[in-house]
């Protein structure tokens, strides 16, 4: 009969439904994985050739055809380039040297981007030994709209692509060849002849030997220039003694408890004002300045009362201008890593030695 | 048949089961700056809780009894049940950094746990409307919580290197039926000293009158940091004197006429004129004093039938911007320098009439919600009397609305 029809039809369809109840987990696509090993990766890509050449060179090679895991930090050949190494020169550094800066470029563990903690400066093993330190920018609104944000910079040095993944880890691709961290920020200073007039200052004043210390110490270092600019050439700065100058006319360079790098104030961690100071001494208010969308950084040392300054446009001696030590000066060779600190090199010096004598 | 063929097709959700023995707790997040390129030893504001965790080896967390995930820095105001009930996945600027946009942030965030966690809440205890606060088994537990970042992964899936920021770990002992608030505070940000504040709620055990409504201030600021000491950022002081002011709104006076225009006028109520209320010497209290305060009957809310208007936190209206509700306003006085005005861009005071719904969308300092806190219980609108938890963090007071009366049907 017709009604028996359509109790059939009724109960094919709740048998249908039924099974269309239940539904199978989906399964999840197969991300593709790269099954070479790093080494093959590198060798492969034109653009990591003379870094190749130089892990072939050290031995480091084989290390990366192996289990791993491994995350190796590549420069390019243009951050070679940039870092004012030619193929020429990559030959002539000795093999010894060569293995511990390329060891500082390997790192025996597997990190892919989302796994690296969201703040600045954490620090990773190397197989050379010291750490490097990777920073990832706290607040990606910070950037002014349309500008690109470098997502990683490792030791302040950009990074150009992560997550160029192997079988035994990844490559992280750097836009300039890190440094090897001296063994302190004293060493770095006495081996750099631009700051020499600087290192025999801070030795003068007795403030060279502690940056052998456990820090961390940030030291913004004028180069030679700044001080024959001010008139201080190697006779003049001999003459100049703790007596009759201030110790601040030097100490004011060394931060300390600090550790950072350029990128880490012009990007990634900006502070919340941009104008007023950072730091505060019993004697001094230290600005480091870097205009909001800006790369650079400008270091600056103003008076403490340096609102009531600032104030008095019209007022003599200042006419608002509270650094009144000195002007500000530009960091323009930032990010020389230490063990125990780092030095950028300003273009200028913050206190010029009469707005310290000490007047008897 | 048919009946068991829709059955066998159908699938059942096991009932949880019930938390035996339970204490009740709250966690907040009270970390209110953030790091930059000269404070990097600090910790970034967004954390995850962990009760019981189990850590591997070498001590790093991967998961854990309850875990408390996406643990953001507090909202201004937080009421007796969690307001963020669906998912919170775009941030509220709260008192943003003004020289830049409030970041949009499309992960998930969870103002406070449980918050939007889907877990047992409390009953309501002493008629105070506890459901914001999450039911756990009483007895020792381990605690931590870990720096994690604002990212979409779940603890579970972050990586080894970011589950061992670990930030606070300790030991607490939670007695069954008790009421617990934990919150996250820097003790010593310019050291990056950290702890857990816990506060075993007294409100259980009190008698409240029904009559009045309640405020209790605390302050839970850490130690003063370099920049608040230069006058770079606020602090109200170690030290606070609290004064009230209840101001009840003249409607004559205000409606005016012929050469006085429409204005806003108000009245103190009698005693609580600058009355001073509490002197605060002391952070981090364990316990808190309830001041009483007036409460009014129901038709002091109400002018011509009408439920009186909040004031206004858009700053885009002129007439009465403080609203004709009765508000309550206080002056918080830094003890140590009393010739620092309230009123004073450096000073504090804060206006208590906002409206409780749309409070946290807006970025402000200097105002809280209504104390009063009016519901529309289906019948019309009823006030409840409250107990208000005003915390002090350095230059910010959040305040913890905890309504009273719950259990009982208004009879308006």
């Amino acid at each position: 009969m017709k009604n028996k029809k359509y109790f059939l039809i009724a109960i094919a369809w709740l048998l249908v439904l039924q099974t269309a109840c239940v539904k199978a987990p989906d399964t999840l696509p197969q991300t593709t994985t790269d099954s070479r090993p790093l080494l093959t990766i590198i060798k492969n890509n034109y653009a990591f050739s003379m870094f190749y050449i130089a892990l072939q060179r050290t031995g480091l090679d084989k290390m990366l055809q192996g289990k791993g895991p491994y995350t190796v930090l590549v420069p390019d050949n243009d951050a070679f380039a940039s870092s004012g190494i030619s193929a020429d020169s990559l030959s002539k550094i000795d093999t010894a040297a060569l293995k511990k800066l390329i060891s500082y470029h390997i790192i025996p563990m597997s990190i892919a981007y989302a796994g690296i903690p969201q703040t600045i400066d954490s620090p990773y093993p190397t197989l050379a030994g010291p750490v490097v330190y990777f920073s990832v920018p706290l607040n990606s609104a910070s950037a002014p709209s349309g500008s690109a944000i470098t997502p990683l910079h490792i030791n302040g040095v950009k990074v150009n692509k992560t997550n160029i993944a192997a079988a035994n880890g990844y490559l992280i691709a750097l836009s300039k060849v890190l440094y090897y961290p001296a063994t302190s920020v004293k060493a770095y200073l006495q081996s750099n002849p631009k700051y020499s007039y600087f290192t025999q200052a801070l030795k003068q004043f007795g403030l060279l030997d502690k940056l052998d210390g456990t820090g961390p110490y940030v030291v913004m270092a004028p180069d030679n220039d700044a001080f024959i600019n001010n008139g201080l050439d190697k006779t003049s700065l001999a003459a100049i003694d703790t007596l009759t100058y201030k110790k601040f006319l030097f100490g004011a360079y060394i931060l300390s408890p600090y550790r950072f790098f350029l990128s880490d104030f012009v990007t990634d961690a900006q502070p919340a004002n941009l104008y007023s100071p950072v730091i505060f001494t019993p004697e001094y208010a230290i600005t480091i300045f870097t205009p909001y969308g800006g790369t650079s950084a400008a270091y600056g040392i103003k008076s403490l009362d340096y609102q009531t300054i600032e104030a008095k446009l019209d007022n003599p001696p200042y006419y608002g201008n509270s650094y009144i030590y000195g002007p500000q000066a530009n960091v323009t060779d930032p990010d020389h890593i230490a063990v125990n600190g780092v030095v950028h090199g300003l273009d200028g010096m913050v206190i010029i030695p009469d707005s310290v004598r000490i007047h008897k | 048949m048919l009946f068991g063929l829709v059955l066998a097709g159908c699938k059942k959700y096991a009932l949880a089961p019930l938390v035996q023995d339970p204490a009740y707790i709250r966690v907040f997040n009270n970390l209110t700056s953030t790091i930059d390129a000269l404070h990097n030893q600090q910790a970034t504001p967004f954390l995850t809780f962990l009760m019981d965790p189990k850590t591997d080896a070498s001590g790093v967390p991967s998961d854990a009894g309850i875990i408390g995930d996406y643990l953001g820095t507090r909202q201004l105001f937080s009421l007796s049940y969690p307001i963020n009930e669906a998912n919170s996945s775009t941030g509220n600027g709260t008192l943003g950094n003004f020289t830049h946009p409030a970041t949009v942030n499309l992960t998930p965030v969870n103002y406070e746990y449980p918050g939007n966690a889907h877990v047992q809440v409390a009953p309501v205890i002493n008629g105070l409307d506890l459901s914001a606060w999450a039911q756990v088994p009483s007895g020792r537990h381990r605690i931590m919580f870990v720096v994690r970042p604002q990212s979409n992964p779940g603890f579970k899936d972050l990586s080894e290197t970011q589950r061992s920021s670990i930030l606070v770990d300790t030991t607490v002992n939670f007695e069954k039926g008790e009421v617990y608030t934990l919150e996250v505070v820097s003790r010593d940000l310019d050291n990056n000293k950290y702890g857990v504040y816990i506060r075993q709620e007294q409100f259980t055990h009190q008698a409240f009158d029904p009559g009045k409504l309640y405020v209790g201030f605390i302050n839970l600021s850490g130690k003063a940091t370099s920049d608040m000491l230069h006058g770079l950022k606020k602090y109200m002081g170690d030290k606070i004197n609290i004064t009230g002011t209840y101001n009840i709104f003249n409607d004559a006076a205000s409606a005016g006429g012929g050469q006085n225009g429409p204005g806003a006028n108000y009245d103190p109520y009698p005693g609580y004129n600058n009355t001073v209320l509490t002197t605060l010497t002391t952070k981090m209290d364990a316990t808190i004093d309830y001041q009483p305060l007036p409460f009014l009957s129901q038709d002091a809310f109400f002018y011509q039938g009408l439920p009186r208007i909040y004031a206004d936190i858009t700053g885009h209206v002129f007439v009465n911007p403080l609203g004709t509700l009765p508000y309550f306003n206080f002056q918080l006085f830094n003890a140590d320098d009393p010739m620092l005005d309230p009123f004073s861009s450096q000073g504090f005071f804060i206006n208590c009439g906002e409206d409780p719904s749309i409070f946290n969308s807006y970025v402000t300092s200097n105002s809280t919600p209504q104390l009063n806190l009016m519901v529309n219980t289906g019948k019309g609108f009823h006030v409840y009397s409250t107990l208000n938890i005003m915390e002090i963090v350095y230059d910010r007071v959040y305040l913890m609305q905890i309504q009273r009366g719950f259990n009982e049907v208004p009879n308006n």
